[in-house]
């Protein structure tokens, strides 16, 4: 058997490479090569961490290093302590790997599930409600360049409303910023949206769709929204989640970290699916209190089910697309879920 | 999986007669070299051993809610650099985790008190962006130091002599942005323009820092190479500015190009009232990231090549480089689109090929083997180690 091992000894002093052997005598290493005749005491050389396949590093007392290829060899010549390869053998246990990632996948859902609607729940809670009002005026004002146009519901209709709005919002405690605004939706069509601060728009479509009553039930609906500030939660919850996958990856690569926030559209939506159904269940219980039946609520969403053969707008329509890439749930789960509860007597 | 590189060195390897000159792109500042020998670069790592070091330090940052990253990002590093081979000898970094953890800690109260400090006096923001510009030179040589310091190759340390003022010249002209915007009225609550002269108020302090673009990019790594040192060995940069405003130019052309292509053939789609949330959530991401990763791979295969070819170390031996546009952009266009899929567990791997394809491309040439020229590169008298522990780690990579 050969004693010792191969190594290159750079002496710190040039960049020149020097192939010795290293062998151990007694408390001593000998390096022995081409012009180096060099004897350090063995306790006095340094192995630095194992890391993957890289090459041993020997730090040698007087600013010498030794570069062995063969850890093995090393290991049996010297005695690498084990806390110089603790990380290492960390690294190649497939155990370890294994369990790691299942941590690592636990510790993403529970940011998910629990993590950032809990973290974005504080922080909404701590916004100023003038600040969120003053963000929805301006939020309207683009909306009514880019997507909305005049509405041209008469006034009766809009003052009817206004009172079932009004009455509901009363009983909901919802501060008082909120208030209700008209507009023709263009290609949304039929539909009602609430933004951060309380204003909520119903479309003309949606006036002409149904009656004040079921509009009313509707208005529950966003009058959830509204309570349990969901706008601003959506929001704080994308950027949260952005942030974590950037800091996550972004070690590698700025791109690579933009590039991993690109599924975050799953998460996004995830999120926006479970403040759906929590708005869903305040308009029931809003509805009860307010003694008017649930059978208004899923009236509405039963008129707002697409027709096949006029699909013109895009938030129905994704009802037939897979549940994971929706907005929505989706109007079959939201009837059934509506009409379980019980109605109060 | 990627593709493990089989490990060849090209010890002392002469060039073969009639071997077309490199391509370079240098001033008239290029020395006459006469290059007889020449060393490839390669890296050794590969994506499986990558995989299960960057998932245990993943797994140890979370757990320890951060604290443990510098330690990670060492252990990447030294992952890194010691498979990065040239002439029969590996790189290794030193950095110690203690000093990158203090340094992370400063940056995030500074980031913190930033945002505190901008949601209460608007004003105060902008004047904090030019503290930041101001102090960005700092920072650059600060991380140059710290980088440099604890970069080594054959055991000799690499070192960086430039100083703040010089620093600063680089950056200087994007110190018009803050100038600009402090002298203009503040937007309206919520950063949105809502009139004309709003709207020319937020653009018009971005046109010098689009105008100066490429001339600060040039400067930063004319600075950052010129006064950096292998042991007592100098290199020196002749990397000239004007070709790096084509490079650019042409870049805002690729990414012009690309997002009309792109835009028309979503708009086209968007007709169909059916497909939009595939095009909403699958098509648009994709493009996005397509054109992304084409232009990236243009300007930093252009901007690397223009730079290193350009460099020289000692006047004995000059860098190569011969990254190809299409090429690294097919790969930051398929790493992105595996770390997409796999929701991040390709980073990995995608950090692996992309380092392997980086160092095939690059080249060291020298008069004399290499033994000669960098045998005789003496540990200068003051670059040692009292240096490593105060400085801030601070990655800022332009």
């Amino acid at each position: 058997m050969i004693a010792g091992f191969s190594a290159d000894f750079f002496d710190g002093r040039t960049s020149r490479r020097r192939p010795v052997m290293v062998e151990v005598q007694g408390d001593l290493l000998a390096v022995r090569g081409e012009g180096v005749f060099l004897d350090v005491v063995r306790e006095k050389a340094e192995v630095l961490p194992r890391l993957g396949s890289t090459p041993v590093r020997i730090a040698i007392p007087g600013g010498g290093l030794l570069v062995a290829g063969d850890f093995d060899a090393v290991d049996a010549e010297l005695g690498v302590p084990p806390s110089r390869t603790l990380a290492h053998r960390l690294e190649s246990h497939l155990l370890v790997v294994v369990l790691a990632l299942a941590g690592i996948a636990l510790a993403a859902w529970f940011a998910y599930a629990e993590g950032i609607p809990w973290a974005s729940k504080r922080i909404a809670e701590r916004i100023p409600v003038e600040l969120e009002a003053q963000l929805a005026n301006q939020a309207l004002e683009s909306l009514d360049r880019f997507l909305f146009r005049r509405s041209a519901v008469p006034d009766w209709r809009r003052e009817s409303l206004a009172r079932e709005f009004a009455a509901l919002a009363e009983r909901a405690g919802v501060p008082p910023g909120a208030r209700l605004e008209f507009r023709d939706g263009g290609y949304i069509g039929a539909n009602a949206i609430t933004l951060p601060g309380g204003i909520v728009v119903v479309t003309d479509q949606l006036t002409m769709r149904m009656d004040d009553r079921r509009i009313a039930a509707i208005l529950a609906h966003e009058l959830g929204h509204v309570q349990h500030r969901h706008g601003t939660r959506l929001v704080l919850d994308n950027s949260l989640n952005a942030f974590i996958m950037m800091a996550v990856y972004g070690d590698v690569s700025a791109v690579a970290g933009v590039a991993a926030t690109v599924p975050t559209v799953f998460v996004s939506t995830g999120y926006s699916r479970d403040y759906e159904r929590e708005a869903d269940a305040y308009a029931l219980e809003l509805l009860a209190r307010a003694g008017r039946s649930p059978r208004d609520f899923v009236d509405a969403l039963e008129l707002l089910r697409p027709e096949e053969r006029n699909c013109g707008a895009p938030e129905p329509c994704g009802e037939r697309e897979p549940g994971y890439l929706s907005t929505h749930p989706g109007i079959e789960e939201r009837i059934e879920a509506a009409t379980k509860t019980p109605a109060r007597p | 999986m990627a593709a493990i590189r089989p490990y060849v060195d090209t010890p002392d390897e002469p060039l073969a007669p009639g071997t077309p000159p490199a391509p370079r792109d240098t001033g008239p500042g290029d020395l006459s070299l006469v290059a007889t020998h020449a060393h490839a670069f390669h890296f050794t790592g590969n994506a499986a051993e990558y995989f299960r070091i960057w998932v245990v330090n993943l797994f140890l940052s979370i757990v320890t809610l951060g604290l443990y990253s510098p330690w990670a990002k060492v252990r990447r590093k030294r992952y890194f650099y010691g498979n990065t081979w040239v002439a029969e000898a590996n790189f290794d970094y030193h950095g110690d985790p203690v000093a990158i953890l203090k340094g992370r800690i400063v940056a995030v109260l500074a980031l913190v008190a930033y945002n505190v400090a901008g949601h209460y006096v608007p004003r105060l923001g902008t004047a904090i962006i030019l503290l930041m510009i101001v102090g960005a030179p700092w920072l650059i040589v600060r991380t140059m130091r710290f980088n440099a310091a604890n970069s080594s190759y054959r055991n000799l340390r690499f070192h960086f002599h430039g100083g703040y003022a010089e620093g600063l010249r680089a950056v200087a002209p994007f110190l018009l942005f803050p100038i600009i915007a402090f002298l203009l009225p503040p937007l309206g609550p919520g950063g949105v323009p809502s009139s004309p002269e709003e709207f020319a108020a937020a653009v018009l302090p971005t046109i010098p820092l689009v105008l100066f673009y490429p001339y600060v990019v040039g400067a930063i790594r004319r600075f950052q190479i010129r006064r950096l040192a292998f042991g007592a060995a100098r290199f020196d940069c002749t990397l000239r500015i004007r070709p790096l405003y084509s490079i650019y130019f042409m870049a805002s052309l690729l990414l012009g190009l690309g997002t009309t292509v792109a835009g028309a053939v979503v708009a086209s789609l968007a007709t169909f009232p059916a497909l939009l949330p595939f095009l909403t959530n699958f098509l648009m991401p994709f493009f996005y990231l397509l054109v992304a990763g084409l232009v990236f791979g243009y300007t930093r295969s252009r901007v690397a090549n223009l730079t290193f070819n350009a460099t020289t170390l000692d006047g004995k031996a000059r860098l190569v480089s011969t990254l190809s546009a299409r090429k690294l952009g097919g790969i930051y266009v398929v790493n992105l689109l595996a770390i997409v899929a796999t929701l991040g567990l390709a980073v990995p791997w995608a950090a692996v090929r992309t380092a392997a394809y980086r160092a095939s491309c690059l080249r060291l040439e020298c008069e004399d083997d290499l033994e000669g020229v960098l045998g005789e590169v003496a540990r200068p008298v003051s670059a040692t180690g009292e240096e490593l522990g105060e400085f801030f780690d601070v990655d800022l990579s332009l």
